[in-house]
């Protein structure tokens, strides 16, 4: 077995006990990376020289016999809308082609505290806004297990740079499933811990009640190692949370023996689900219960609307945090223009694509005089009842379940219409809203794809997610994820 | 129905600008979306009606931190991304 087909926890046990150097794994992932990247097109940019400085470091902290962190040493690759100093962040959009960050993001701080090695920056739909990165300024990332097919969004690069077996673990952002549909279409484990946990500073703000960084990997304890390197409260953070943070690693094994866990039933019958990704889910249910889960059947009317609410109230925040897209400071500038006004508005209206000029369209009419209460103030009243129907729902249950999206990754050339890539989110968006830790877990296969089930727990209960998670994949057994992407010579 | 004075009005709210045929495209797919959300037209405003959106809960507290000087961006940091800038200001075209 090639060192970049290991998990980042077998990497990390080999390092420890010096089998191996940091140097040997990192130049293992660069060497994967040169060899598939141009197929998959899961980075941006990639940061070798630094990646190798990294890793020469950590090798020489064990010859010297320091103590290490769970994950020092070991390659990471990290969404392009989380900034690092001194290098480009570009949010997928010619707004920030060339915009060179002038401090790390807090996740960044942890990860290079820690000598964790960050490889390179991943493709995502501009500004995270889409379902498959073909929204993108650079490129489309594709499906590793189908290289046809579109690897998802928002987080589409991140995902796919693990399915490739490019990086084994890799930091994304959702606001309103970016992390867990790519995961579910490449056939990976995606977990957005609960709002708060993870310090929002660096990342390129979306929607800023919905956004939440979290992580890819291929089975969950790398997962778990991963959130013990990210979380934690961040004075720089506003919302970050004092919650203290559990070891999200003792989660690993542990019996899900007695779980309840809540399937909403309106949801896995829903008609936007596909009946191989259905047959999937209640496979998938049916596996639970042999793991000795408790299996309650809820209702939960309010998450009906939950899609409307989120296509207001997102691009809403959306409008308001691109504002400061306007030439000046940093982004893009016209170069034609007579007038200040017109500076701001050739500069965003070149800078910014499709998909991002549509939402902050979006945003300003929901917002406007005359609409702001039937739109908004509506969306805002709405969210209060779903966070309400989860709050009475975990009193019965200690999970919720449900798909993660309704079918497999789509194809590459198929266009949707704009409302159907919203309609992807349908069955994510309902966490962000509440704020609540939800995860996707591959089930089993369809093609050459994976079906997935998602399951949303309680503030700050990440542990019972990955508890079932890892219940899960011990039963289902280790996906191997192929050398040779989407079944081709590479 | 979403129409060009309205789109023309949201453009300017939006800093941006739209050629004619983009004009057309926006205007479909505005409406698009405005459909899709007025879904939430369908739910039954009485139940929404009680929920006070301005409600003071003593479990929420601003997070403030201490007003004291610390380190932050010195000014070439801050002006380094900019077009035009010079010693420390960014530089745009006349405003008045």
């Amino acid at each position: 077995m090639k060192l970049y087909q290991k998990t980042a926890s077998e990497l990390a046990r080999m390092l420890r006990s010096k089998e191996i150097s940091s140097i040997e794994i990192t130049e293992s992932f660069i060497e994967r990376i040169e060899k598939t990247d141009g197929a998959v097109g899961s980075f941006i940019s990639t940061r070798f020289d630094e990646a190798i400085k990294t890793a020469k470091m950590v090798d020489e902290k064990i010859a010297q016999g320091e103590v290490i962190s769970a994950l020092s040493g070991i390659p990471i690759s990290v969404k392009d809308n989380i900034i690092l100093k001194g290098e480009k962040t570009t949010a997928a959009s010619k707004m920030l082609e060339n915009y060179v960050g002038v401090y790390d993001a807090t996740v960044v701080e942890k990860l290079k505290s820690q000598g964790v090695v960050i490889l390179g920056k991943t493709n995502l739909d501009e500004f995270a806004m889409g379902v498959s990165t073909k929204t993108s300024y650079f490129k489309t990332s594709k499906n590793p297990l189908d290289l046809s097919r579109v690897a998802g969004g928002s987080s589409g690069g991140s995902a796919s740079s693990i399915a490739s077996l490019q990086a084994p673990i890799s930091i994304g952002s959702d606001t309103g499933g970016s992390i867990r549909q790519p995961a579910s279409y490449c056939g990976i484990l995606g977990l957005k811990p609960t709002y708060g946990r993870v310090s929002r500073y660096g990342l390129m703000a979306l929607g800023s009640s919905l956004d939440q960084i979290g992580a890819f990997a291929k089975n969950s304890e790398d997962l778990a190692l991963t959130l013990n390197a990210i979380c934690g409260h961040d004075v720089k953070d506003a919302t970050s949370s004092k919650t203290p943070t559990n070891d999200f690693a003792s989660f690993i094994g542990e019996s899900v023996k007695g779980m309840k866990v809540g399937v909403v039933s309106s949801m896995v019958n829903d008609p936007h689900v596909n009946d191989a990704m259905k047959a999937s889910v209640i496979e998938a249910i049916e596996n639970l219960k042999l793991l000795g889960a408790e299996i309650i059947e809820l209702e939960m009317p309010a998450l009906k609307y939950a899609i409307e609410a989120y296509y207001i109230i997102q691009p809403a925040e959306a409008s308001s945090n691109l504002a400061r897209y306007d030439g000046i400071r940093y982004g893009h500038r016209a170069e034609q223009f007579d007038t200040i006004q017109q500076m701001y508005v050739k500069s965003r209206s070149e800078g910014f694509g499709k998909e991002v000029k549509r939402r902050i369209m979006v945003g300003n009419y929901v917002l406007s005089a005359g609409f702001y209460d039937a739109y908004y103030k509506k969306a805002l009243k709405l969210r209060e009842v779903i966070k309400e129907s989860y709050a009475n729902a975990f009193k019965s249950v200690d999970v919720i379940l449900t798909p993660t999206v309704p079918n497999v990754a789509f194809k590459c050339e198929e266009n949707l219409s704009v409302v159907d890539s919203y309609l992807i989110d349908i069955f994510t968006v309902p966490a962000n809203l509440a704020g609540l830790p939800g995860i996707s877990i591959p089930t089993g296969k369809i093609g050459n794809l994976y079906g997935s089930i998602q399951l949303v727990s309680n503030n700050f209960e990440e542990g019972k997610l990955l508890k079932v998670s890892s219940a899960y994949e011990k039963l289902r057994g280790v996906i191997h994820y192929p050398e040779n992407l989407g079944g081709a010579n590479v | 129905m979403i129409e060009n004075k309205t789109v023309e009005k949201l453009a300017q709210l939006s800093q941006l600008e739209f050629n004619a045929s983009e004009i057309n495209e926006i205007i479909l797919d505005l409406n698009s979306i405005v459909q899709f959300v007025d879904n939430l037209q369908a739910i039954p405003t009485a139940e929404l009606e009680k929920i006070q959106l301005d409600r003071v809960s003593s479990d929420f507290k601003n997070d403030f931190n201490e007003d004291t000087p610390h380190v932050s961006l010195s000014i070439s940091e801050a002006v380094k991304n900019s077009k035009t800038h010079s010693d420390g200001e960014f530089i745009v075209t006349k405003v008045l």
